[in-house]
């Protein structure tokens, strides 16, 4: 039972069974500790002594038992030896068998009876006058009646009680899942209410600071742009004054700042967006035939078959972008190999080198943001973010990213992705 | 490297007269020296309030804006600017998220250019944009891919704004390509769409024009990034070509 205001409907309903039942053994206890008392006995059978003789008239006899009724507040029957009625007074008492009949108290359905039989053979009934017929009959339905009265009354309560607090958490997972501006209603006084106002504050101040953070960071984007776009209109600007070499080592050096500026951005924005914005299909070899071409792969090449994947184009540009970027840093000067293949329903992309590889204690942290090897050099630094965005990406289009060993020393990045 | 093409001013943009409104008053300044020697004439404005009062006093041929200025946010400006006036306008922006080419589109801009960007390529955009209104209409016909330019209407390729020498075929198979820019088409189907085609007095196989056709779009036809060959399966045309 996971549901809070089941449990605690059913707590309420237990305790209420609980009390009922406790209730219902009190009384018969109590009950039995009253037994009848002895006084009645004696009123009995002085009563029999006092009756007219078994001869006199019957309104004699009638007489005597109206007498004794009103004095002793008895219901009473007279009965002859075969079972019938000589004279009554009071209630009509039940039925009247001489030959079940014994002497002494007796539980009869209107209560407890009294017999005594006459030494001349005549029976006397007598049945305490009672009010009420059975009072544990009353009082367990009335307690029946408070349970039920207490089990209607608590379920509105509890139920709505468990509502609340189940808007409660749908906001929360709203807001978990990405979507800042999720808030919940607050109804009542009551301490969920004021969750729920609290829960409405931390998600204005979390959304406040994500905005400030987001603007923050385009700004940035702006301000460290500026002067790279200065830098690059310069580099043109030289002409053929400058040496080919420093012009072109200088256009390199924006376009890696650029670049860099671009992943921070990227990996923020990610952040932000727990799924992707737009899906178009994507020819993923053509992708990486395009990507490759602005590298150089040394004797390697793009090779395999076309694959078309649903996917946002510039992410998936993004991911094989810093996969050969990574390979082109860390795999040293051997040739780079980008294989797209299809394998049981999924795209495959591998970008294999010749580098030192990856020790297999680490190759799954290098998709650790900020990851560096251990015994990395220093130089070639990339903005550490490569290697973490590419599995973002791949998980973003529900596939994945490993690296493996490749054949012959290296390192091998494997991602799949669903065929579109 | 092609940067002999800013120095050489053609005749369409010889006297283009062009606004450009960015805070950033040395960017706009080297902007302004290497677009002169290409043959424009550019006047800077360092703030939007500037700049309209310029564009009230002088009519200019073409505007180049950034997105974020000191007194205004360009989209809005750009927004404001497109209800009297049909000037070309080319933004800048720093931001470089893929929604701001989509808005700054939308709101009335010709084209866009992320900074940092190569001075080249701003020449080459404003010489469409500016062709484009000279045009008019008829310029819709003309697929772009970064510098390249491929006039459907004219049946003429053009890289940073020059021609391009390719020959009828040869532009019938770089259409087949472009047309299907991101995917790879093998050389079968290749042949399939130029079937139509006229042949060329020799015909030669599809790897040679293909040659042909580097050697005139490519800055380096040893290292294509335009027409790309994967070898033992086709061809393909790249599809983003900005960078």
């Amino acid at each position: 039972m996971n549901r809070l205001y089941l449990q605690f409907y059913v707590t309420i309903l237990v305790v209420l069974a609980v009390f009922v039942g406790a209730a219902v053994l009190l009384w018969r206890l109590a009950d039995d500790d009253n037994r009848t008392p002895q006084y009645l006995d004696v009123a009995a059978e002085l009563t029999g002594a006092l009756l007219p003789d078994r001869d006199a008239p019957r309104q004699d006899q009638q007489r005597a038992i109206e007498i004794l009724q009103r004095k002793l507040r008895f219901d009473i029957a007279l009965y002859e030896p075969d079972g019938d009625m000589i004279a009554m007074a009071g209630k009509p008492p039940p039925r009247f068998n001489p030959k079940r009949a014994r002497t002494g108290w007796q539980r009869g359905p209107g209560g407890p009876n009294f017999t005594l039989e006459l030494p001349d053979g005549r029976w006397l009934v007598a049945r305490q006058v009672r009010e009420r017929p059975n009072p544990a009959f009353w009082i367990a339905a009335a307690l029946g009646l408070v349970a039920l009265a207490v089990a209607v009354a608590a379920y509105p309560v509890v139920r709505g009680l468990g509502r609340r607090l189940e808007r409660l958490k749908a906001g929360v997972e709203q807001l978990g899942g990405g979507d800042l501006s999720a808030r919940v209603k607050v109804e009542g006084r009551d301490e969920v209410a004021a969750l729920a106002a609290s829960f409405n504050r931390s998600a204005q101040r979390i959304e406040e600071l994500v905005a400030a953070h987001r603007l923050l960071l385009a700004n940035a984007s702006h301000e460290l742009r500026t002067p790279l776009a200065r830098i690059s209109v310069a580099a043109s600007l030289l002409g053929e004054q400058a040496d080919a070499k420093t012009r072109d080592s200088l256009k390199r050096d924006v376009a890696e700042l650029d670049q860099l500026i671009e992943q921070i951005l990227l990996a923020s924005r990610l952040e932000a967006i727990p799924t992707l914005e737009q899906r178009e299909p994507v020819d993923l070899l053509a992708l990486a035939a395009e990507e490759a071409s602005h590298y150089d792969l040394g004797d390697g090449e793009v090779e395999g078959q076309p694959v078309t994947v649903s996917g946002d184009r510039l992410l998936l540009r993004r991911l094989i972008r810093n996969l050969i970027e990574n390979a082109h840093r860390y795999g040293g000067e051997g040739p780079i190999t980008v294989r797209v293949t299809r394998d049981a329903g999924r795209a495959v992309l591998e970008v294999s080198d010749r580098g030192p590889g990856v020790p297999e204690s680490e190759r799954r942290r290098i998709f650790e943001p900020f990851y560096r090897l251990t015994g990395g050099s220093e130089t070639g630094r990339g903005s550490g973010l490569g290697l973490a965005l590419v599995l973002d990406i791949a998980r973003r289009h529900g596939g994945d990213a490993v690296c493996l060993p490749a054949e012959g020393g290296g390192s091998r990045f494997r991602v799949d992705l669903p065929v579109a | 490297m092609m940067t002999s093409g800013a120095r050489r001013p053609d005749t369409e943009t010889m006297a283009a007269r062009i606004l450009m409104i960015d805070d950033d008053a040395r960017l706009a300044g080297m902007v302004q020296d290497y677009l002169g020697g290409a043959g424009f004439r550019v006047t800077v404005a360092g703030t939007a309030g500037d700049g309209e009062m310029m564009l009230k006093r002088e009519a200019f041929d073409a505007l180049i804006l950034d997105l974020m200025l000191p007194d205004a946010d360009g989209l809005d400006f750009c927004r404001r600017l497109r209800q009297s006036s049909d000037v070309p306008i080319l933004m800048l922006t720093a931001r470089g998220e893929p929604m701001d080419r989509v808005v700054g589109l939308e709101l009335g801009a010709d084209d866009y250019l992320a900074k940092p960007f190569e001075p080249r390529e701003l020449q080459a955009r404003l010489r469409a944009i500016l062709r484009r209104k000279g045009a008019g209409a008829a310029a819709a016909d003309v697929m772009r891919f970064g510098r390249l330019e491929i006039d459907r209407g004219a049946r003429i390729v053009r890289l940073d704004g020059e021609e391009r020498p390719i020959t009828s075929y040869q532009f019938a198979l770089l259409l087949a390509l472009a047309e299907r820019a991101g995917r790879v088409l093998s050389r079968d189907a290749l042949m399939d769409l130029l079937k139509g085609e006229k042949l060329e007095a020799f015909d030669r196989s599809v790897d040679v024009h293909i040659s042909r056709i580097r050697a005139a779009i490519e800055d380096d036809p040893k290292k294509p990034r335009r027409i790309l060959t994967l070898r033992g399966t086709g061809y393909v045309f790249a599809k983003d070509q900005d960078r």
